[in-house]
């Protein structure tokens, strides 16, 4: 095992992660991957759960869909890796989690489900299997090692050997029978990129495929939940522990919901929100002006008018009691929820990581990220909170309101709801993506799998296409993303990949 | 006053008043209605709110954004207007106000949905809102009948 950091994060070894970024605003690429002995699992949330069957299939609405595996080839190899991440069983049926107190929003159809995430106790895999890793009598560790090159026989069909370096100047080499690439999607593919000695687009790139793809997980804090009912959100909602597990429920759209709508896969978080006040935003509101309306002028709406809605809905509806009884009761009882999206990336060829001309202390060019997505992830916002919307007020339990494009939200709350996004830098989608979205530190995408090698870097047994003995391990492989946090998916496909690497060096 | 189209539509369902009978009453108020005068209708409407004055605000904010609306009798016939499968409203407020608030979850699932400053509302609730904006408030401070 070649480890570019140590145990504890090395600033110079850290610093040979700075890169570029020439798209959507997004973080620094220097900060935000760690190298370090258990790598991102060093600073991950624990949030698990396993993809959607829906997510490894061809979807028509969704260009570059499919994987070459299913979700019930995939299922042995989640249920191994739940106990790697300290989760508790594999069963993700809510039925099997729901009580009397943990209940899901009483919805009219099946437009929109509950589902839920178990949540590891952040697990540091660096520390926990350390002595494991330490005591194996068939791993090597070698620390502050840096791969700079993959070097190929001429053909590029077989790797030969690896060429590392260190920061001081070490240089040395490392040959075995077998190869996995595991740095992460940006990483994986500036290696590959850089690994040109044989092959001028870089390695397994005869396809012009190692890259391109790059994919993130969209986090929108854009909308608000107003509950006509005193506490509709149950305890499901919250993150809790249950039966000894520690997790959290969120609204998706069904199977079903996606194909008719034409959505990409999503969850929505329902936050509680202590102040009414917090429901409003600057920037634009009602935009009108009509003599026929005595006193409305532009952009004249009371402050107020959450609490105005929630007494007249609450009215209509005639859901319960609450609304009168606690009438002259403080603002802060009314309950409202802040919704957090995280929307699944479309597949997106244009969105990619490059080499940079500037170079790293060990010579490397440096990586390049040009991230872009587009009218699929916006379509999928508006549409699932109309649904949302129209589910919530179909079943009599408040209504949504969804923050015009070009408002910001207000308050120090929703300070790390806030997006990072300059809108200059979006011409082409105008008003997209709205402030409030933003990455979620998940790298996936740049090496995908699939069959076909024009289509994908890696095969079904994440192997380089025409490269007989390099593979790759981690989140670059995923052809799509789904919402979910990427964690549980990488430990399965990389139990799947060493029982088939232990089965060929056999 | 002169008869218009819809008032004579309004006049005829009065005529079949035996199975549509809060409607009849409805009907045969507003035709009769005299002008500058609050219609018996949209009296009946706005009547099933308590949280008048809080309707008045949304209405208000929803009138900015459809303008065209702004007009009592438009507003009490598209209230009013027959749907399928959804009986005609009984004679009481309570009954009535059931009555819209099913017509408004009607609205969510066939997704007539407005947006008011970002709200997501149901047409229909929009317009009673909006309705109660354009009375007087006067109006819509009457006793409740019973229900």
């Amino acid at each position: 095992m070649l480890e570019s950091g140590g145990f504890d994060l090395d600033v110079a070894t850290q610093a040979l992660t700075k890169g570029q970024n020439v798209g959507f605003q997004y973080y620094d690429l220097g900060l935000i991957r760690p190298r370090i002995f258990g790598g991102s699992s060093s600073h991950w949330t624990g949030v698990c759960r396993p993809l959607d069957a829906i997510d490894f299939e061809h979807r028509d609405w969704v260009a570059h869909s499919g994987w070459p595996l299913s979700r019930a080839q995939l299922d042995p190899y989640y249920a191994r890796a739940q106990p790697l991440c300290q989760l508790g069983p594999y069963d993700y049926d809510l039925t099997n989690w729901e009580t009397l107190t943990t209940q899901a929003l009483p919805f009219a159809s099946r437009r929109l489900l509950t589902a839920f995430s178990q949540i590891s106790p952040l697990t540091r895999f660096g520390q926990l299997y350390r002595e494991e890793i330490g005591g194996a009598s068939n791993i090597r560790v070698l620390l502050y090692g840096n791969l700079v090159e993959i070097e190929t026989t001429p053909n590029a069909r077989e790797v030969l050997r690896l060429h590392a370096a260190c920061i001081g100047g070490r240089r040395f080499t490392i040959r075995a029978r077998a190869y996995i690439l595991a740095a992460g999607a940006i990483e994986n593919a500036r290696l590959l990129l850089a690994s040109d000695r044989h092959s001028p687009a870089g390695l397994g790139n005869a396809y012009d495929v190692v890259g391109r793809y790059f994919g993130e997980h969209l986090t929108v804090s854009g909308a608000f939940f107003l509950a006509s009912r005193d506490d509709p959100v149950t305890d499901l909602y919250k993150s809790q522990r249950q039966f000894g597990v520690n997790r959290y429920a969120y609204l998706v759209p069904s199977a079903e919901t996606q194909q008719t709508e034409r959505l990409l896969n999503m969850r929505t978080s329902l936050h509680g929100v202590a102040q009414l006040t917090a429901l409003r935003w600057s920037g634009p509101g009602i935009q009108a002006a009509d003599d026929l309306v005595e006193g409305l002028r532009r952009g004249e709406v009371p402050e107020d008018l959450p609490e105005h809605l929630w007494r007249a809905i609450t009215d209509l509806d005639s859901i319960s009691m609450y609304a009168y009884l606690t009438f002259l009761e403080p603002k802060k009882k009314i309950p409202a929820f802040l919704l957090t999206s995280h929307i699944e990336q479309a597949p997106n060829p244009e969105s990619r990581v490059t080499l940079s001309d500037e170079r790293d202390e060990l010579g490397m060019r440096r990586a390049k990220l040009d991230w872009r997505f587009g009218d699929l992830e916006k379509h999928t916002f508006r549409r699932g909170m109309e649904i949302l919307a129209e589910e919530v007020g179909r079943a009599g339990l408040g209504r949504v309101r969804v923050v015009p494009e070009g408002a910001h939200l207000e308050g120090p709350e929703f300070q790390h709801a806030r997006g990072q996004f300059d809108r200059s830098q979006v011409p082409d989608h105008s008003g997209w993506p709205p402030p409030g979205v933003r990455g979620s530190y998940h790298h996936l995408g740049t090496t995908r799998m699939a069959s076909d090698p024009r289509n994908g870097v890696v095969d079904a047994n994440c192997r380089v296409h025409g490269v007989a003995n390099l593979y790759v391990a981690g989140s670059s492989v995923f052809p799509t993303v789904g919402y979910t946090n990427p964690t549980l998916t990488i430990i399965a496909l990389s139990l799947r990949l060493a029982d088939h690497v232990k089965a060929l060096l056999a | 006053m002169a008869l218009t189209r819809r008032h004579f539509v309004l006049a005829l369902l009065a005529a079949h008043a035996s199975r549509i009978e809060p409607w009849f009453r409805i009907a045969a108020a507003w035709a009769s209605s005299p002008a500058g005068r609050a219609p018996w209708a949209a009296h009946r409407l706005a009547g099933c709110l308590r949280e008048t004055e809080a309707a008045r605000v949304i209405g208000r904010a929803y009138l900015a954004t459809a303008p065209a609306e702004a007009g009592v009798e438009a507003l009490v016939t598209e209230l009013t207007r027959p749907r399928q499968n959804q009986e005609a409203g009984p004679a009481g407020t309570a009954g009535l106000k059931e009555w819209l608030a099913q017509r408004s979850r009607d609205d969510f699932a066939a997704g007539r949905v407005v947006s008011v400053d970002g709200w997501l509302l149901s047409e229909s609730e929009a317009r009673l809102y909006a309705l109660v904006a354009l009375l007087p408030r006067s109006a819509t401070h009457a006793s409740q009948d019973g229900a």
